[in-house]
């Protein structure tokens, strides 16, 4: 199969947090661009919180 | 590790888009994002335990495979800045991860509105997930 990968990479405090959004691109149909959107909301959604480590 | 499903919101944002979106946290890491309310979530895996959830929309005749897939990876790392980050996945993508790797775009970005951060797209003829 082939895939279409972003990945968003930050480092806070001695972690590294990894968004990977991976899509399909083999079935003749842009699964990636069609879902960007969704992974793009999501992204936009990620909130660093208050950690128990 | 603690994980709550907090509330339901509603997100009309197009066609190929869920009408509701879940939120996930782990307090553990201290991470929260929303995902389709359609799309499969676990927050294991068998393998790389970096990986803290995964968000997918599977086939619908095996949900082995998948049409698209998200996840959250955190990592203890002895990287204090991004660009080292950076080069180290480039790294590990080129010679360990992918088949036919080809980088698209490299480029700085920010998370959550204001961290610092960069952004890979790519494509890849096999990508093994679990690294």
């Amino acid at each position: 199969m082939n895939f279409k990968i972003m990945e968003k990479l930050m480092v806070k405090i001695k972690k590294a947090y990894t968004l990977d959004y991976t899509a399909e691109t083999t079935t003749g149909v842009d699964y990636y661009d069609r879902y960007l959107p969704v992974a793009q909301k999501m992204i936009n959604s990620f909130e660093l919180t208050k950690s128990k480590d | 590790m603690i994980m709550t499903i907090l509330s339901i919101t509603s997100a009309p944002i197009g066609l190929a888009q869920p009408t509701e979106f879940l939120t996930y946290k782990n307090s553990r890491h201290g991470v929260s994002i929303q995902y389709p309310s359609d799309w499969t979530f676990a927050k294991k895996n068998p393998v790389d335990r970096n990986i803290i959830a995964t968000f997918r929309l599977p086939f619908e005749d095996n949900p082995k495979l998948f049409h698209a897939d998200f996840r959250i990876v955190v990592e203890d790392s002895k990287k204090t800045n991004l660009a080292g980050l950076v080069m180290t996945r480039f790294a590990i993508l080129s010679n360990i991860i992918c088949l036919n790797f080809k980088p698209l775009e490299s480029k700085p970005s920010n998370l959550t509105g204001f961290y610092p951060a960069h952004q890979l797209i790519f494509s890849a003829s096999y990508y093994n997930i679990t690294i």
